[in-house]
């Protein structure tokens, strides 16, 4: 046993911490924002001369061939530095689907696109029915005679609005809640009877509703085998729960960081309000519930590392994202009193993303059902 | 012991339900029920609503203008008004302001303030919190100089709830230094379009900006706008802190949101079933609900006594703890029950009168703003730290 990073997963710490210091600074993050498309070119080109779009794939793809942890220490850093980039939407969650899908030159060509930095993917697996459900698929794949004619609503699609290409789940056979019968389609951002309604999203993101309307594509844009999907979305949320642990562990530390510092300097009654005992027991239970957050996310992605085998370690860290992630985000803003409420204040940015993380794939009353089902 | 409301106070219930019938605005009361921001104007149309019929200060005793209702009919109409979601008369002129003139202030005071505070016209805001004086607000550093027939005032508030639409600030500012902090504080009133005021709006994290910074900037303030006595400021704060911390609880209005919320727990949003056979978020539902029943017991208590002569000392701290954790757990269910539809930023759609689309349930889009905002809630109006000490003195004697 050793839970040191490798030499070259210092490396990446370092590089991605420097990064982050050195050019994505809140002030540049809020412009970045602002801005119509809500990611910023040259920070996605230098993503890619990091070698960070490449980072999760396989060498034989083109990629760098890194684990699941080589992607946590980025995914923390990205969390630590509230990085708003679609990297998550594109290449963790697309990314992962994409390389879970057979072989295919369509395939092949959009994830080397991807790694190029040249284009960009989301996938829509939310409607507007199926809360967390995944398997909850109403939007239908008709076979025509030479291709497919879809018609469906997909919901809050990260990145979608961002993307060149649009990875979908639609139905291909069986009723609204069978978990065969699900196939995964790729879609051409500029295809006619394609609806995307591009909008912010409360932490900073973006996301898109996307409306397909008798949308007719060619046989080779059925990406996975007809009807067996669904086991290639579940692998993806589970690479992808590794990630967003991660992320979250990095916004839980940096929200203690700051909260720390806040009630060391704000003085009240003549003192550091960081003083007063009350104050330092909450901030100490801050500090654990950060810890316990970094424990499950290096636990989720070493257990996993190889392969996606233990799904009781990713629920967990998904679980604490919510639970934890509610109690550290709440008591931060509270100890900055009314500073915390503020627009202005860092903390807040990244309390909404906290806030947030735990819908992202399901809250953590759902993975909580979820957990129970492995053991009960 | 009886829960009863008499067969007097029944009848003014009715009275009360047919008057907000026939005059709330239907448009507003949605708005408000779904949680959207009313505007200046739709909470300005209730009040002169209210003033018209006499019922715009049911706090104040009657030869000042006040309704001369019960404790008993106070809570039958705050109770009908959280119920029909009316737009919350603005505090600061009728419950804050309002006691304080009739208490602390002259004859010239009371008739030049009270009757624009009845009748609307003057709308007022809260100077109180400075940027280093929050929690610990004797410490506050806001001066005032005497200069002939004239106050020379210069300093920054903040926190200032709708300064930016007030016509009047009451402040706390110090006239003295060389003594104990809470000993050198006065109470004086300010015309918000004096010289030297500048109202900045601070945006909170939902991105809406009710709050404001108050710069006050050589603001030259006549005399006769002192409240009380010099440097007894802060016997006339207290008495005020003590008006609002009751207030603060928010019964009625609380539990309207939670029924709203039992209402989105009942539609088929999680894939084809409803809410409530999610046993994970109906036990979190119920327990919300279990400690408002208990706050509502709490407040009807306070009023039970104080219609015995007792009126209610630091316990009104529980009501403002409690109030306010509530207030926030309301917002997080519906939050969570909003699923993937907290996600989207509509701060634009949410306006009066707008005509973006929605993303999702019209119910989701203001559940995320509302639960970010509200964190506030037990920050704002004397901290829950702030009310823990005040219980910890003054009930446990510690």
């Amino acid at each position: 046993m050793d839970l040191s990073f490798s030499e070259d997963q210092e490396l990446i710490k370092s590089s991605v911490e420097k990064f982050i210091t050195d050019n994505y600074h809140s002030q540049k993050r809020r412009k970045i924002i602002a801005e119509a498309k809500g990611f910023n070119e040259s920070i996605w080109k230098s993503f890619s001369e990091l070698g960070w779009l490449g980072l999760p794939f396989p060498e034989e793809l083109g990629g760098h061939g890194g684990g699941l942890v080589d992607l946590m220490i980025l995914m923390k850093a990205f969390g630590r530095g509230l990085v708003i980039e679609p990297y998550v939407s594109t290449i963790v969650m697309s990314g992962k689907l994409l390389t879970l899908c057979p072989q295919g030159n369509l395939r092949d060509n959009i994830l080397s696109d991807i790694i190029k930095g040249e284009k960009k993917a989301s996938f829509g697996y939310a409607e507007p029915g199926s809360r967390f459900n995944s398997h909850d698929v109403e939007t239908i794949a008709k076979k025509t005679s030479n291709g497919w004619e879809i018609n469906g609503h997909k919901t809050v699609v990260f990145g979608g609005g961002q993307s060149d290409y649009i990875l979908i789940s639609a139905r291909t056979s069986g009723d609204r809640f069978d978990k065969n019968g699900i196939s995964i389609f790729c879609l051409n951002a500029n295809s006619p009877n394609l609806n995307i309604q591009d909008y912010p999203t409360i932490d900073g993101f973006r996301a898109a509703e996307i409306r397909m309307k008798n949308l007719k594509i060619d046989d080779e844009y059925l990406l996975s085998e007809k009807d067996n999907g669904y086991e290639i979305i579940e692998e993806t949320f589970l690479n992808t729960i590794v990630a967003s642990a991660a992320e979250a562990s990095g916004i839980m530390e940096k929200m203690y960081e700051m909260t720390l510092e806040y009630i060391s300097t704000r003085k009240q009654f003549g003192v550091a309000i960081g003083k007063f005992q009350a104050i330092q027991h909450r901030a100490v239970e801050m500090l654990i519930l950060s810890e316990e957050m970094s424990s499950l996310s290096a636990m989720s992605a070493l257990t996993n590392n190889k392969s996606l085998t233990n799904k009781k370690t990713i629920y967990s860290s998904k679980i604490h994202i919510g639970i934890g992630g509610k109690k550290l985000g709440q008591e931060a803003i509270q100890l900055h009193g009314g500073m915390g409420v503020t627009e202005e204040m860092e903390i807040g940015q990244y309390f909404k993303r906290l806030t947030l993380l735990d819908t992202f794939l399901g809250n953590s009353d759902f993975y909580l059902k979820q957990y129970a089902k492995i053991d009960f | 012991m009886n829960l009863d409301f008499s067969n007097k106070d029944q009848i003014f219930r009715e009275e009360v339900k047919s008057f907000i019938e026939d005059n709330l605005n239907k448009e507003t009361a949605r708005r408000i029920g779904e949680g959207l921001p009313v505007s200046k104007e739709d909470t300005q149309e209730w009040q002169i609503k209210l003033s018209n019929k006499g019922w715009m200060a049911p706090n104040w005793p009657k030869e000042y203008g006040g309704t001369g209702w019960s404790l008993t009919q106070r809570y039958i109409f705050d109770e009908e008004c959280g119920a029909a979601s009316t737009p919350r008369t603005i505090p600061f002129g009728v419950t804050m302001v309002g006691p304080v003139i009739i208490k602390y202030g002259t004859e010239e005071q009371k008739k030049k303030y009270l009757p624009k505070i009845l009748s609307s016209d003057q709308w007022w805001c809260q100077g109180y919190s400075e940027p280093g004086s929050g929690s610990d607000l004797a410490s506050l550093s806001t001066k005032a100089i005497k200069d002939g027939n004239c106050y020379i005032i210069n300093g920054t508030k903040t926190w200032t709830s709708l300064a930016h639409h007030a016509d009047m600030m009451f402040v706390l500012v110090r006239t003295r230094s060389d003594c104990k902090p809470q000993e050198g504080i006065s109470f004086i009133l300010i015309d918000m379009k004096s010289e030297g005021i500048s109202v900045n709006p601070i945006v909170t994290l939902d991105g809406s900006s009710e709050i404001n910074m108050v710069y006050l900037e050589n603001v030259k303030v006549p005399l006769e706008n002192l409240i009380h006595e010099e440097n007894k400021g802060w016997t006339v704060a207290k008495y005020l802190l003590g008006h609002e911390r009751v207030s603060i609880a928010e019964v009625a209005r609380s539990k309207k949101a939670l029924s709203r919320v039992k209402e989105i727990a009942r539609l088929n949003l999680d894939g084809g079933r409803s809410l409530t056979k999610n046993d994970r978020f109906m036990d979190k539902l119920i327990k919300c609900e279990v400690k408002l029943q208990a706050l509502e017991y709490a407040e009807l208590k306070v009023i039970s006594d104080a219609v015995k002569g007792n009126p209610p000392g630091a316990e009104a701290s529980i009501l403002k703890i409690r109030g306010s954790e509530i207030q926030q757990q309301i917002t997080e269910l519906t939050l969570e029950a909003s699923g993937y539809y907290a996600y989207p930023y509509q701060m634009k759609s949410m306006e009066k009168g707008s005509n973006e689309p929605i993303v999702g349930p019209s119910w989701g889009v203001s559940s995320a703003p509302k639960y970010f905002n509200t964190r506030k809630t037990t920050i704002y109006g004397g901290s829950n730290e702030i009310q823990k000490n005040i219980l910890a003195k003054m009930v446990l004697g510690l």
